[in-house]
């Protein structure tokens, strides 16, 4: 019977971020982070329940970053998802472990971060920026990205698909444009930027950290481009599976939580 | 229970340390606690008249801050007893919780005003179901484990909990108006009766911050599908996660569907007439891409939707607590 971690309990940083937090001593972080529209927990469907049911993931933390994609632009959460990455080094003393648990401080050896779409460009810039400045814990950090949009989306397949959460077509209607809507366009400064900034770092050398360890491409997916990035690994191919639903896991597909073992292990 | 009691039973049951892991994030801390804080002294002092005042109906005398914080925090305390049931019903905590808990549940629901306040003014159904079964001490048959489902069904929870846009569109739908604005104006926006895009670029206004909430809270509804869906092998289970959200989904059950289909009705007839002038911009930017059929996938999208919002605010989920309840009364 499971009982390998706290329950689900919110974290006072980005929009609604929850996690649950191994008893015994974990030696990774998993941080899932989500594309526009989506949610801390809405994204990733039945992950919470195949990961707490499944005693490989029994000294593992997890935590569910949430952002207001309605609200401000990519950097801007880039920026906000990269402080915290900074706090999640010491995650107790930073007020992100529960304090009223009983649990000890972490010592990460490693930190995955499961990024779709909208998300994979707010985590390699956070990334990006982390390498700027050098940081201690960049050897920590490995990437799996479902469907990425980190060389851009169709705009108008993702009006269709994605936005399609009633919030995007209700913002179409209004002809209203959110801010990361011009970030998402596959020439935008922000990807250029993001493009640039990670070669020149993967050209200094040691910043290894910037190839994702998984790329993830759906057969059926008619939203992101699907351009390799950078010097990243050749993506894996699912098949039968849309932009949206590459990253849910159920009963009868497994392959996100496969993924995610590959690199835990 | 002293701490070497504690972990030992930790260790000899995990169901009890996951209900004390439940009980130090709902309980223990926060408004839970303060609600008990508040509560507890009046009830030990068999002060009914203090709690009658507090917990009054509002048409008796309107309730203000601070009084409505105080009210705020003995739902949260009342929240966490019905999730000890649910959870109870997940397998995920032992079914006869502990004594001291059982007690104490017991002691608060059962005291008298409290007890009017969730069942006759304000009635959340899923109170009486909790308090029925601690004090009757019978066996429930729960699964043996659907702790992945629960920890999903508090993840989903929490997700609304806080939402300042779901709440003002809660109230909306609650006969709360702002100002002179009520439900109806919202729907005019999804119409296209009023400027949409003037809305949504207000943000932080009532009225936008309803039309967000309208929104995520559809999102909501779409993602316990998924939830309920995953529990229909375990119909109490089932029934008590829906009636858990019961005080709106129950009480106002039949003005939401209303609600929905309106406003998910409006949104496709704009679809439907105006889609050629709403997605100019993206056919002129890539053509090539486009295949004609999207203006029928969007619909369906939208009407989908829809299906599975109005599927989630079946009455029909209360069934089998309702008869659980009545098998215990009688």
């Amino acid at each position: 019977m499971p009982g390998y971690h706290t329950i689900p309990v919110d974290i006072q940083h980005g929009e609604k971020t929850q996690g649950f937090f191994a008893y015994d001593q974990p030696d990774t972080l998993v941080i899932f982070v989500h594309g526009f529209n989506g949610s801390s927990i809405g994204t990733w469907n039945n992950f919470p329940e195949s990961i707490v049911n499944d005693s490989e993931f029994s000294n593992v933390d997890f935590i569910f970053y949430g952002y207001d994609t309605f609200r401000a632009a990519a950097a801007f959460h880039s920026v906000a998802f990269k402080e915290f990455l900074d706090k999640c080094i010491q995650p107790r003393m930073n007020g992100i472990l529960p304090q009223n648990q009983s649990l000890e401080e972490r010592n990460y050896s490693k930190i995955i971060l499961v990024a779709h779409s909208l998300g994979a460009l707010i985590v390699r810039q956070a990334v990006v920026l982390a390498c700027k400045q050098n940081v201690n814990w960049l050897n920590q950090i490995s990437l799996l990205l479902f469907a990425p949009a980190h060389k851009g989306a169709r705009v108008q397949k993702l009006a269709k698909e994605v936005l399609t959460g009633l919030g995007g077509i209700i913002a179409a209607i209004g002809k209203y444009k959110y801010p990361v809507y011009e970030d998402l366009e596959p020439d935008s400064l922000f990807i250029s930027n993001l493009i640039v900034d990670t070669r020149n770092l993967l050209n200094q050398g040691g910043y290894q950290c910037n190839i994702a360890k998984k790329v993830i491409w759906a057969e059926l997916d008619r939203v992101v481009a699907q351009v390799p990035f950078c010097s990243d690994p050749q993506p894996e191919l699912v098949y039968g599976k849309g932009h949206i639903n590459v990253c849910k896991p159920d009963n009868n597909y497994r392959k996100p939580i496969e993924f995610l073992k590959e690199i835990l292990l | 229970m002293n701490t070497t009691k504690q972990r030992n039973a930790e260790y000899s049951d995990p169901r009890i340390r996951n209900l004390i892991s439940l009980s130090l994030e709902y309980r223990q801390q926060g408004n839970a606690l303060r609600g008990y804080e508040v509560l507890n002294p009046l009830i030990e002092k068999n002060e009914d008249g203090g709690i009658s005042f507090l917990l009054r109906h509002h048409s008796s005398r309107t309730v203000h801050w601070p009084e409505l914080a105080l009210r705020f925090e003995i739902d949260a305390l009342i929240e966490f007893y019905n999730l000890c049931f649910v959870s109870i019903l997940a397998g995920f905590a032992p079914a006869n919780l502990t004594e001291d808990l059982n007690e104490e549940i017991v002691k608060v629901l059962s005291q008298k005003s409290v007890r009017r306040y969730f069942s006759e003014y304000y009635p959340y159904f899923l109170t009486q179901v909790t308090l029925a079964y601690v004090q009757n001490g019978k066996e429930v048959s729960v699964p043996e484990n659907q702790t992945g489902l629960f920890y999903s069904f508090l993840m989903l929870n929490q997700e609304i909990k806080k939402d300042k846009d779901i709440t003002a569109f809660l109230n909306l739908l609650d006969f709360v108006s702002f100002g002179d604005a009520g439900i109806n104006h919202l729907i005019a926006y999804l119409k296209g009766e009023k400027n949409l895009r003037d809305l949504i670029k207000e943000k932080e206004s009532p009225m936008a911050m309803a039309l967000f909430g309208f929104i995520k809270y559809s999102d909501f509804l779409n993602s316990f599908k998924t939830i309920l869906d995953g529990a229909s092998s375990y119909p109490l289970m089932q029934s008590a996660m829906w009636l858990f959200h019961g005080y709106y989904i129950d009480r106002l059950g039949v003005a939401m569907s209303e609600i929905f289909n309106k406003g998910f009705e409006a949104v496709a007839n704009i679809i439907a007439t105006n889609y050629d002038e709403l997605f100019k911009e993206f056919e002129e930017r890539e053509p090539t891409i486009s295949d004609g059929n999207q203006k029928r996938e969007l619909l369906e999208l939208l009407y989908g939707m829809r299906d599975n919002i109005l599927y989630v605010l079946n009455p029909r989920f209360k069934d089998p607590i309702n008869n659980f309840y009545y098998s215990l009364k009688a």
